[in-house]
């Protein structure tokens, strides 16, 4: 028997209904149960993300950092990185500001004509027959000479009674002439065969029929076959051209014997002249030498040149002649210590009045040192004036004068040599204002080990030229840093014509230059003064300057920083806008910015980020980063191997929820080459910074909302 | 006519590709559930309720998903339970049975089934790593692979055609049944072999990516390949022409392969039952038409935006030579070979006992093996039937991880019409009528869920008997 057995038909039906019932109700409620369940999901709007992505990497050359087609940029063969600047012209100066010829003033010069040569006259003659003398003496005597003509016969004793007047032959020599100088021969011969006793003779000159006395001569025992000389000086007498001879009284010794009797035997009587000159009268003048000119003038200069040589490029000699002459003229100006073109530089003048005109100087070479005493600025003058051409029958007069007025205009030199003084020459001042504002955030240390700045020279002025050239760096921290350059001596040429172009270097071996770039500029000032003959004064000057028409110094500049160098706590400030909105931040839990770097610069850099809300002022979080650290180099600052480095910047959402507060950043980024910033380091383009960003996130993801 | 309902369908079942599917294996509930002629898909020697029954096309059909290794629930309700949750071996199983025709019938000893269906399967494994990976981030594997092998998608539809058998031996305390099964394959992608996964370096987080892996792909497709025979992702179509459809894909098409279901059922005493199976044993499937067999080795390394090309670059374009890499990497490479597919052997066995004549209780032990590893479910049901009138059943399963899935069925049957609902686990929804103002259904902490329903025309099931009769009140 079971246990089932036991179970009344009822009970058992009873049984199996209540069990139909329990499995039908369980069936149903397990069917049905939970498609009608209340649920409230949650966990969706919380997914939680952790996340690390690669964000991002470079692998930037110092090349790349360096700005495209720059041009100041240069980088060299070894691939090291130059900075290079070139001006052509900074300073410039010509011969306009060296040296101005000032119009030099006129020089007027009179000339008297005063005593004149006159060529001698004569001799010019007069003859007295023995028979023109027989008129003069009693008519007996007179009669028994007369009857002796042709024979031997003695003759008796004559003794004038009368004068008698005879002519000179004619001469036209002058018309009449007053003397300052020279005389008269009187002459006299006797062809007659008797002797005179005494004799007595007057000589006269005739100014239109009116005989002026010139001389009465007295003659004892002129024997027959004798003559006899005397002189008549001429200052102050004035003579005309017509002669006459009176044959005032004589007397003869009668023959003891018989003697030739010829009555038209002579009394000889000539007049000739010696050293004549004459100061006035009319006359035919020869052609002869006046009285002229030799003098030293003075070439005047602007300031204290002292020239010895100048050649003209271009100019005149202007003159004027006021003539009062009564004749014609050559006229000569001539400068005896000058040439043109290897002839003497001498100017005729031709002219029988008054006469203008003007000479050109151009190629003239002038000597103005050949005085001794004043070995400059002395030019030789020399004037030379004579009659012109033949004989001219003029009436002159000594007093008359000839005015000659020159001067040198529009002088423009090809060439002067000499010394030009002491004189200063302002270049240039100007302010060069650094208008960058990036620098005004920029402070530190940045110090070039071999910086160069090179002084392009050009020039072909013969002068020593000292250029003082100042530039000062008005820092952006307020100082003032001098470059401290002491006088430059500018090269100059020792040929004229030639230019010397060399570069003038100023480096830290004349200059603080590193110290003068190390300074972060907020304006520069800059000026320059050229000083010529530095070496030389008014009291020992060296005359060897020359300057050319074309004469011009040009200086350029060009700025060589090869990018070897130091930086020292040089920092780069700026702010920039931020936003980053909480609903942004909010589903990070937190984040982390992982920066490996293999860093190849040999500098360091670390970021100080300051987060502020500037209405406010309120920081709300500040960040450290110590992104970089410098590569290793070797001792000459070249690097050897690159550094790596690991940063993790880590965020917690708090400080991700307060940087949502903040509405700029303050970026401080601090510089600093290796060995902090004390070791000068050398720049090359193939210098690598490898940098990779990884991003790693713990993020809520909010499916609801999205 | 015709064309256009096989067309429709046709398009319907493609759109269905990645839908929730039952798995014609499941429905473990009916399994010895009384008045229910389609538990013979488990066991071809189930058979013997009715002596014929008929399913006409569309009326029956069954969908279902399985979880392995995943709560997939919690993720909605506690992530850190739905992390935890992840096992070495996941996988989302989602399977779809739509009956075209079915008739089972007696003569004698012997039972004889016929059976047309369309069987949609898709399967999606992960590995824990990409689970972990896809949850999580790969915060977790810095340092370390983030191992994505044994990942994979695969979807297979086909058509099977079966002609089942069974017999009764041994006074019918044992029955023997086997079913040899045609198959006709309409469309399958399938991945195989992939082996990816994604190395995090410290510091940097710079991602290797390795990625090796064939892709099977037939069915009405058209891919295009540029002259490095890689794939055109562009040129993907679906084949849209009708009569070209219905002549390749369904009518006759050279996608073919046999199966073979069998299985036993022995009464050992009085009350005691047990039986076994093997279903979809050697199932094999040739894809022959439309083939495409795209392969993949490429390895990447990530490592960000080149920042370098940042100056010359704007915000639209930085990432593209990244995108470009990636693209040109990661090509699939054509190799039009025909290939095999496999559809997963499943393996029974179970035992019931007969408390009364109109009660019995159940259990069932299944099994699959999944990357060489055996998954098993247990199942304990209870099972009543009020003659052919009603079949009640209700079952409890539970697999390796997975919480406790409840089942239940039901069948009645009036005159020859039997209506019959199976559902397994329904409780795992949950129905939210104001979720953020629209009514939501959530998944809850499941592992399985199954329903199947259907119209099933049968006659010939078992006379009452009188200890058979009760009262439901």
């Amino acid at each position: 028997m079971t246990k089932f057995d036991s179970i009344t038909p009822n009970s058992y039906i009873a049984m199996k209904q209540t069990l139909i019932n329990l499995l039908i109700a369980g069936g149903l409620v397990v069917f049905l149960a939970g498609c009608q369940k209340e649920y409230q999901p949650t966990g969706i709007s919380e997914l939680n993300y952790d996340l690390a992505i690669p964000l991002g990497h470079a692998s930037i050359s110092l090349g790349d950092l360096l700005p495209v087609d720059n041009e100041n940029i240069l980088v060299n063969d070894d691939s090291s990185i130059t900075f290079y600047f070139r001006q052509d012209s900074l300073f410039y100066f010509s011969v306009t500001d060296l040296l101005e010829i000032p119009a030099q003033p006129a020089e007027t010069k009179i000339f008297k004509l005063g005593e004149i040569s006159l060529e001698n006259f004569g001799p010019i003659s007069s003859s007295v027959t023995l028979g023109d003398m027989l008129t003069q003496i009693d008519t007996i005597v007179a009669q028994t000479i007369s009857a002796l003509d042709g024979m031997n016969a003695n003759v008796p004793a004559m003794a004038a009674e009368e004068p008698a007047s005879y002519d000179f032959s004619d001469f036209d020599d002058f018309e009449y002439v007053t003397f300052s100088e020279g005389g008269l021969v009187l002459s006299i011969f006797n062809n007659l065969s008797i002797d005179f006793a005494t004799m007595q003779l007057k000589i006269q000159t005739i100014n239109n029929g009116t005989p002026i006395d010139i001389g009465t001569f007295n003659i004892q025992d002129l024997m027959a076959g004798e003559g006899a000389l005397d002189t008549i000086y001429l200052e102050g007498v004035t003579l005309y051209n017509d002669f006459s001879l009176t044959l005032e009284a004589f007397s003869t010794y009668a023959t003891s014997s018989p003697v030739p009797v010829n009555l038209e035997d002579e009394l000889y009587v000539g007049i000739s002249s010696y050293d004549l000159k004459v100061i006035g009268g009319k006359a035919k003048l020869p052609q002869q030498q006046l009285e002229g000119l030799n003098e030293v003038v003075n070439f005047d200069v602007s300031e204290e040149e002292r020239l010895t040589h100048l050649i003209m490029q271009s100019g005149q000699i202007n003159f004027n002649l006021v003539s009062n002459f009564t004749f014609n003229f050559d006229f000569n100006l001539s400068f005896p210590t000058a040439t043109i073109d290897g002839n003497p530089l001498s100017y005729p003048i031709s002219s029988s009045g008054t006469t203008s005109g003007s000479f050109d100087l151009a190629g003239a070479d002038f000597d103005f040192s050949t005085l001794t005493a004043q070995p400059y600025n002395q030019l030789p003058v020399a004037i030379t004036l004579q009659t012109s051409g033949a004989e001219q029958w003029v009436e002159f007069d000594s007093a008359s004068t000839l005015t000659l007025s020159y001067g040198f205009e529009d002088i423009m030199f090809d060439e002067i040599h000499g010394w030009v003084g002491n004189k200063s020459i302002e270049l240039a001042k100007d302010t060069i204002p650094f208008d960058i504002e990036q620098l005004a955030n920029m402070s530190g240390t940045l110090e070039f080990a071999d910086p160069k700045i090179n002084l392009l020279l050009k020039s072909n002025i013969g002068v020593p030229v000292g250029l003082n050239l100042g530039l000062v760096n008005h820092s952006v921290s307020g100082s003032l840093v001098d470059l401290g350059l002491s006088q430059l001596a500018l090269p100059y040429p020792t040929i004229p014509g030639t230019f010397v172009e060399e570069k003038i270097t100023i480096s830290n071996a004349n200059s603080n230059l590193s110290t003068f770039l190390s300074t972060i500029p907020q304006e520069l000032f800059i000026e320059g003064l050229a000083l010529t003959n530095p070496a030389s004064d008014v009291n020992n000057p060296d005359y060897t300057n020359f300057i050319t028409s074309d004469a011009e110094l040009n200086l350029g500049i060009e700025i060589e920083l090869p990018f070897a160098l130091r930086m020292q706590d040089l920092r780069f400030r700026d702010t920039m806008d931020m936003n980053i909105e909480s609903s942004t931040v909010e589903g990070f839990e937190s984040g982390l910015l992982s920066i490996l770097t293999a860093n190849g610069l040999p500098f360091e850099i670390d970021l100080n980020l300051i987060f502020f809300d500037s209405i406010t002022n309120r920081i709300v979080d500040t960040l450290f980063i110590d992104l970089i650290n410098p590569a290793q180099v070797d001792g000459n600052g070249v690097v050897t191997q690159a550094t790596e480095k690991h940063t993790e910047l880590s965020l917690t959402n708090e400080e991700l929820m307060n940087l949502s507060e903040a509405n700029k950043v303050a970026i401080d980024a601090l510089v600093n080459t290796s060995e902090g910033g004390t070791q000068h380091v050398v720049f090359y383009t193939d210098y690598i910074l490898d940098i990779r960003l990884g991003l790693r996130v713990n993020y809520n993801l909010n499916v609801d909302n999205e | 006519m015709k064309r256009n309902i096989l067309f429709m369908l046709l398009v319907g079942i493609i759109i269905l590709i990645g839908s929730p599917i039952k798995s014609h294996a499941q429905g473990i509930t009916m399994y010895h559930m009384y008045n229910m002629p389609h538990k013979q898909d488990f066991n071809p020697a189930l058979t013997g309720d009715f002596k014929f029954f008929l399913t006409l096309p569309g009326n029956s059909t069954g969908i279902g998903m399985d979880f392995q290794g995943l709560k997939i629930g919690s993720l909605f309700e506690d992530v850190s339970s739905f992390r935890s949750s992840i096992s070495d071996y996941n996988y989302i199983n989602l399977e779809q049975q739509y009956t075209i025709l079915t008739l089972g019938f007696k003569t004698g000893k012997n039972y004889f089934t016929l059976d047309a269906q369309l069987k949609n399967s898709l399967h999606f494994g992960m590995s824990k790593d990409f689970a972990d990976f896809v949850s999580s981030g790969n915060g977790a594997f810095i340092g370390e692979t983030a191992d994505f092998s044994g990942t994979g998608f695969s979807e297979t539809m086909y058509l099977e055609y079966s002609l089942g058998y069974s017999r009764t031996f041994l006074d019918e305390r044992l029955t023997i049944g086997g079913r040899v099964k045609y198959l006709n394959g309409i469309a399958t992608l399938e991945m195989s072999n992939w082996d990816a996964g994604i190395y995090t370096a410290p510091a940097t987080y710079e991602l290797d990516i390795h990625s090796k892996g064939d892709l099977n792909v037939s069915g009405p497709f058209d891919f295009q390949f540029d002259a490095n025979n890689n794939l055109i992702y562009d040129s993907i179509n679906v084949i849209s022409d009708q009569q070209q459809l219905l002549d390749d894909y369904l009518l006759k098409n050279k996608n073919k392969g046999l199966g073979v279901d069998f299985g036993a059922s022995l009464k050992l005493f009085e009350k005691l039952n047990v039986s076994a199976s093997v279903t979809d044993f050697i199932n094999t499937l040739s894809w022959n038409q439309n083939v495409f067999q795209l392969s993949q080795d490429a390895s990447i390394h990530l490592d960000g935006v080149d920042l370098s090309n940042m100056d010359q670059s704007n915000d639209s374009n930085i990432f593209e030579p990244l995108i470009d890499t990636i693209a040109s990497e990661f090509q699939l490479v054509s190799s039009s070979n025909s290939f095999t597919t496999k559809i997963r052997a499943r393996y029974y066995l179970g035992a019931n006992y007969e408390l009364l004549k109109w009660l019995n209780v159940g259990a069932v032990v299944s099994g699959h093996s999944y990357h060489d590893k055996a998954f098993f479910k247990y199942t304990l049901s209870a099972n009543m039937k009020v003659g052919s009138f009603l079949g009640l059943s209700v079952s409890g399963s539970k697999t390796g991880t997975g919480p406790i899935s409840y089942g239940a069925g039901i069948s009645l049957k009036l005159l020859p019409i039997q209506i019959y609902v199976i559902g397994e686990n329904l409780t795992g929804f949950y129905y939210d009528p104001d979720y953020n103002g629209a009514p939501m259904i959530w998944p809850g902490d499941i592992s399985h869920v199954y329903l199947k329903f259907g119209v099933n025309i049968a006659f010939g099931g078992k006379k009452k008997d009188k200890d058979d009769e009760v009262t439901i009140q």
